[in-house]
């Protein structure tokens, strides 16, 4: 690194470093009296610079403008791992996906936490942004899981800096976002909600289908993306379930349904031959399809950073992985990456 | 027993239109209160009053007296919600004068300015009066803060929480502005026939400035009157009206949404203990809801059906109610018949009474 000169003739737009990008930083930084908190822990290795610049990456902010008030930030810009970078800023993004509202094909993507869609089939939504109109709906977006419980102490913690994250990544996605505010599994399960909480599981389950069953009525949406539920998590199991009901019973002929391949847990092979022995024998059928994404995929890596009060940046190989391996089913050329889905229909025996 | 007591709408608030006669602020509205109350009291229910604090000058100092009375009076809790621009020095220190010392306030993120205003107040008002008030408790105050827009919610809640550790932080415990279909849609008819209702509402009686009792906007949907008038029907006949209510229109997918999403936790209320496993197990159709014991949920497969235990007065009326309440007590007789025959052919050294 010699100068913004050699930066701008390097690094591609919206890349870390690029003058034209839009460094923003994530949701779980806090900073309080020139000290940088992950949550509600110092991070002691944030110095004085990182917190300048971090205090001025708001995503609306180029780098180059970052850069002449706070010529020091340079070095620490480089090294920050709590901003992610922006080819437009956050406020041109949201109104780009309204802008795109009149047209294309309607779909919604159907997620059981903050984050499953965009690190699941983000990149079809990146490489199909301008033919459809996306919009995601999170179910159990009331969260206490973390991977840093000390950082974020409480229920409503977790909830917040989740939604926050999903709300980042659905602006960079450039996607309508909805939180339906159920509670996820971990919840449902602690003592005190155990001891307070109104609806057994039968009739969780019912408010699940409800809900979706509304969901699809109000967006009448031509297309509906759902968690394969690879590795039987309950909460997206519930939704796998719902939605295999919602297919059965035919009520919204329009529809078509498909099933990605849900991150982190089909990331396990067996969790996925596990998920394809479901359909073995049945009337239903699964059917494989893939989109390459291989242009997109290190945005779609970089929309890890956003959620980092969940996964931890070395989930960035396994990540890339699964790409790789999705490409190699789908007889994609060697360095390519691919997403994997299946759609939903009659086994051909019963059609 | 919760007594939610409304305020009256602001100007510009939508409301329903409102009869002229007494109001709730008022003499009557406190005497009807006072009758309500000790009518729980006399059936051995705890009861709670919550209270939004009302616009009015007049109204929150009737409010004010009356918490404050029915507290000595009857033992009550007394909870006061206010809304972020009631948060200021002077309301602080009547509710802490009259000791009211349990305080939610109500925001959403979208309003974070304010709702940061507010709490520094309280912040203030809190040290000065060192938290203790002449019943010997400290201010109990909560923040009732329910998402906006935007991806700021995590950073304005820390700062909320360093700023304010003395603070409880939740999501609003009710929302009972909102509006919902009752029927969403098209729904399944097997959805459709599950059973509904929810705790909130079991657990609560909210009444308006215009003392209605009102129901939850999913249960009063196309039901003009409502559950009652506090000036016009006897505690019995608003509670009966209420559970009237609720078996038309329970049958609701609304409902049930409502309660894993707005009421996944009624904010205090624990869920009752389930009895033993064989206990009313022989409760015949009808008069499980007459034999439960109170505040304590019926057992799964048990003919009350949804494991949530219905409350006394819930059993008392449900047992009177058409052709239900003599079969029930007809197959209470008959159990205790069979049960005086068996003790007296019991003798003690075989062990309990088969």
């Amino acid at each position: 690194v010699t100068g913004p000169g050699t930066l701008r003739a390097a690094v591609p737009p919206g890349a870390r470093l690029a003058l034209s990008a839009y460094p923003c930083r994530l949701p779980h930084v806090v900073l309080e009296q020139g000290q940088l908190f992950f949550g509600g822990l110092l991070d002691p290795e944030a110095g004085a610079a990182e917190c300048r610049f971090l205090a001025l990456a708001d995503g609306k902010t180029p780098f180059a403008a970052i850069l002449t008030a706070e010529p020091s930030a340079m070095g620490a810009a480089a090294a920050s791992r709590h901003a992610v970078w922006l080819a437009q800023p956050l406020d041109r993004l949201a109104p780009a996906a309204a802008a795109r509202a009149g047209g294309g094909p309607r779909c919604l993507l159907v997620g059981a936490h903050p984050g499953d869609v965009a690190l699941s089939m983000g990149g079809l939504v990146l490489v199909r942004g301008k033919q459809a109109r996306f919009t995601e709906l999170c179910c159990f977006s009331r969260q206490i899981e973390t991977r840093v419980p000390r950082a974020f102490a409480s229920q409503v913690a977790v909830t917040a800096v989740r939604r926050d994250e999903s709300h980042l990544a659905a602006a960079v996605l450039g996607i309508d976002t909805r939180h339906l505010d159920l509670p996820e599994y971990v919840l449902r399960q602690t003592a005190d909600a155990r001891d307070r909480m109104l609806l057994a599981p039968p009739e969780f389950e019912a408010a699940v289908r409800i809900a979706l069953h509304d969901a699809i009525v109000e967006l009448a949406p031509d297309q509906v993306f759902a968690p394969a539920a690879a590795g039987n998590h309950p909460d997206q199991r519930l939704i796998f379930d719902a939605i295999v009901e919602l297919f059965e019973r035919g009520d919204f002929p329009g529809t078509s349904y498909h099933l990605y391949e849900n991150v982190p847990l089909a990331v396990a092979h067996l969790h996925v031959d596990d998920f394809l022995a479901r359909f073995e024998g049945s009337y239903l059928e699964a059917c494989a399809w893939y989109e390459e994404i291989t242009e997109v995929l290190p945005q779609k890596l970089s929309l890890l950073e956003i959620f980092r009060s969940r996964l931890d940046l070395s989930f960035r190989p396994l990540l890339a992985a699964v790409a790789r391996r999705d490409a190699l089913l789908a007889d994609l050329p060697p360095g390519s990456a691919a997403e994997r889905f299946w759609t939903l229909r009659e086994a051909a025996i019963y059609r | 027993m919760d007594v939610i007591l409304l305020a009256p709408p602001r100007d510009g608030e939508p409301t329903p239109p409102s009869p002229e006669g007494p109001r709730l602020h008022g003499p009557l509205g406190e005497q009807r209160l006072r009758a309500l109350i000790a009518w729980f009291m006399d059936r051995a229910q705890f009861v709670r009053l919550i209270a939004f604090v009302p616009a009015a000058e007049a109204d929150f100092r009737w409010l004010l007296d009356f918490l404050s009375a029915a507290a000595r009076s009857y033992g009550v809790e007394a909870v006061a919600i206010l809304l972020l621009e009631q948060v200021t020095e002077d309301r602080l220190e009547a509710l802490h004068t009259y000791g009211i010392l349990d305080l939610v306030v109500l925001a959403t993120m979208d309003r974070w300015e304010s709702a940061s205003a507010a709490m520094t107040t309280l912040a203030r008002f809190r040290s000065a009066r060192a938290a203790v008030a002449r019943s010997g408790r400290g201010l109990s105050c909560r923040l009732w803060l329910a998402p906006g827009a935007g991806w700021e919610h995590h950073r304005r809640l820390a700062s909320l929480s360093r700023g304010a550790p003395w603070l409880a932080i939740d999501t609003p415990g009710f929302d009972l502005a909102a509006e919902t279909a009752a029927v969403p849609h098209a729904l399944p008819e097997e959805l459709r026939a599950l059973p509904g209702g929810c705790w909130l509402y079991d657990q609560s009686l909210t009444i308006d400035a215009a003392g209605r009792v009102r129901i939850c906007p999913r249960h009063a949907a196309g039901e003009e009157q409502g559950a009652g008038d506090l000036f016009g029907h006897t505690p019995e006949e608003l509670l009966s009206r209420k559970t009237t209510v609720r078996g038309r229109v329970g049958q609701t997918a609304a409902c049930r949404l409502c309660q894993v999403r707005g009421r996944f936790q009624w904010p205090e209320s624990e869920r009752p203990r389930p009895l033993p496993a064989n206990a009313g197990a022989a409760a015949p159709a009808g008069a499980a809801l007459a034999i439960v014991a109170p505040a304590t949920a019926a057992p799964a497969g048990s003919p009350a059906g949804d494991g949530r235990a219905p409350l006394p007065f819930l059993q008392e009326i449900l047992a009177v109610e058409g052709g239900a309440g003599a079969e029930a007590l007809g197959a209470f007789e008959d159990r205790l018949e069979t049960w005086r025959a068996r003790l007296e052919e019991w003798d003690p050294g075989e062990g309990q009474p088969g």
